[in-house]
C-alpha cells in the first residue's frame, strides 16, 4: 500500500512495554533468535538501570530495558579510506519506511515471541505496543497534510507562518473495552536553521487495559494489527485527512 | 479522559535532536561496552559487574565467529541501488501511472464536474504531491550523474590552466642550451 514516508527519509522505531519486569536471566534466550537472524556482528552495551542494547551491522539497534524491548533503525555513515588522501564519507541508500519497518517487526517478533515463549515467559505480557516514524521533511516541500497541520497550529498569528515549534502533542484516536489507540505527534522546526529542516515523529501506540490477553497466542497477529492502523494513520496524515472539514 | 497507564513515549531525547555521541546515546547516559565482534578488547571488570554476562557474551561471540564477512554482504546487497533498481523502477513506473490517472480525474471533475468535495481537494493535493516526488526520484541518477561530469569538466579546466601556466613560465625562462650558446 502506498505511504508517504516512502517518499522522503523516515526511520521505524517498535516499543514494546512488557509486564513484569524482563529478567537478566532472559536476555540469552532472548538474543539467540536475533543472533541467528542476523549472523552480524553485534556490539552489545550494558547502560544505567539495567538497560541492554545490541547494535546490529545493519543499522538496527535493540535495546532492553527493565520494561521494554525497543528495535529502532538509524542510517549510519561510514569513512571510505585511500591512501595519501583524507577519510571520506560514505552516505548509505535511503530506504522505503515501510521496507525498514518491515525488518523492525520481524525482529521485534523474533525478540518477544522468544521471551513469551521463555520458562517465565507464561508470567510475561504484553502492556503496549508503539510503531514510530521519525522523519526529516524540507519545511518548503512539506507533505500537504504535515503543511496543514503547522499552518493550523500558526492559525490564531493569522496569515503569519510560525518562527520556531517544538511541539509534542498527543492525541488519543480510538478505544474498546480491550485497549486504547493514541498518537504522540512531535513537531521541531525552526526557521532560524533552516539546514535542520522539520523533524515530524508519529508515535502511535495501543495501550491494553491493562494487558493484553493471551499474549503467547495473539502477540503476532497484535503486531500486525497494530501495523495496518499505524500506517492507515500515518498515511492520513500526510493526505491531510484531518483536516478535510477546512480544505478550500 | 486520563490513562490508565504512562504516557510516556519511547523516542530518546537523541532522536528530537538534542546533543548525542557517535552511538546516539544522549550526552548524560552513561554506558559500558560490554563486547564487541568486531573490536577485540573487553576488561574483565566491565564482564563482571553483570551476573549472568559471561554466558551472555560467550553466546554472542560463538554466534558471530567467522560470520561477519557474510553479514557485511548481506548488508551491502540491501543498501546497493543495482540489487533493488530494476523492480523498483518498474514499481515506481506503475504506481506514476496509476496516481496520475486518478490526478486526472480529480482535476477534470475540479473544471468539469462542479468542483471537489474537501476530502477530493486534499487528496488532489497529496496526489500531485507524490507525483511530484516521484518525478524527482525519477530524475535524481541522471542529476547525480551531471553533477558528476560537472565536477570533472571543472577539474579537467583547472588542470589545463595549470598546465598552460607551466608552459608559458617554461617558455619565457631561457633553457640551459640557449643560455650556453
Amino acid at each position: 500500500m502506498e505511504n508517504w514516508l516512502d517518499r522522503v527519509v523516515a526511520r521505524p522505531l517498535i516499543g514494546i512495554q512488557t509486564l513484569p519486569d524482563v529478567t537478566r536471566s532472559m536476555l540469552v534466550q532472548v538474543l539467540s533468535p536475533v543472533l541467528t537472524q542476523h549472523h552480524g556482528n553485534v556490539d552489545v552495551s550494558l547502560g544505567l538501570a539495567g538497560i541492554v542494547e545490541f547494535k546490529l551491522v545493519n543499522g538496527f539497534t535493540l535495546r532492553l530495558t527493565p520494561t521494554d524491548v525497543i528495535v529502532q533503525f538509524d542510517y549510519k555513515t561510514t569513512w571510505e579510506s585511500s591512501a595519501g588522501k583524507l577519510k571520506t564519507p560514505v552516505v548509505p541508500e535511503v530506504r522505503p519506511y515501510t521496507e525498514l519497518l518491515t525488518q523492525a517487526l520481524s525482529i521485534t517478533s523474533a525478540v518477544v515471541g522468544a521471551m513469551l515463549a521463555s520458562s517465565g515467559g507464561s508470567q510475561t505480557s504484553v502492556a503496549r505496543v508503539g510503531i514510530v516514524a521519525i522523519a526529516d521533511l524540507d519545511p518548503d516541500n512539506l507533505v500537504p497534510g504535515v503543511d496543514l497541520l503547522t499552518t493550523h497550529l500558526g492559525a490564531p498569528w493569522r496569515q503569519r507562518r510560525l518562527a520556531a515549534a517544538n511541539a509534542t502533542l498527543l492525541a488519543n484516536l480510538d478505544e474498546d473495552n480491550e485497549h486504547v489507540e493514541r498518537c504522540h505527534h512531535g513537531l521541531v522546526f525552526d526557521q532560524a536553521q533552516p539546514e535542520n529542516g522539520l523533524k515530524l515523529t508519529l508515535d502511535w501506540q495501543r495501550a491494553y487495559l491493562p494487558t493484553l490477553p493471551e499474549p503467547r497466542k495473539r502477540f503476532q497477529g497484535e503486531l500486525d494489527a497494530c501495523r495496518d492502523r499505524a500506517l492507515a494513520y500515518f498515511q492520513k496524515i500526510g493526505e491531510g485527512e484531518l483536516f478535510d472539514d477546512a480544505a478550500d | 479522559m486520563t490513562l490508565p497507564i504512562s504516557t510516556a513515549t519511547w523516542v530518546l531525547p537523541a532522536d528530537t535532536g538534542a546533543s548525542t555521541d557517535d552511538r546516539g546515546h544522549s550526552a548524560s547516559s552513561e554506558w559500558v561496552r560490554l563486547r564487541s565482534a568486531s573490536s577485540s578488547g573487553t576488561t574483565p571488570d566491565d564482564l563482571a559487574s553483570v551476573e549472568s554476562i559471561g554466558s551472555l557474551s560467550g553466546q554472542v561471540s560463538k554466534g558471530l565467529r567467522g560470520s561477519s564477512d557474510r553479514a557485511r554482504c548481506e548488508n551491502d546487497a540491501q543498501t546497493t541501488s543495482w540489487y533493488r533498481s530494476a523492480p523498483e523502477a518498474s514499481n515506481r513506473e506503475a504506481l506514476s501511472s496509476t496516481l496520475e490517472a486518478e490526478r486526472n480525474r480529480l482535476v477534470q471533475r475540479k473544471y468539469d464536474g462542479g468542483g471537489l468535495t474537501p476530502r477530493e481537494t486534499n487528496r488532489l493535493r497529496y496526489l500531485e504531491w507524490t507525483l511530484d516526488q516521484l518525478e524527482a526520484s525519477d530524475y535524481e541518477p541522471s542529476l547525480e550523474r551531471l553533477a558528476n561530469l560537472a565536477h570533472t569538466i571543472r577539474e579537467f579546466k583547472a588542470s589545463i590552466s595549470e598546465l598552460t601556466t607551466d608552459l608559458r613560465r617554461a617558455a619565457e625562462r631561457p633553457s640551459r642550451s640557449r643560455r650556453q650558446k
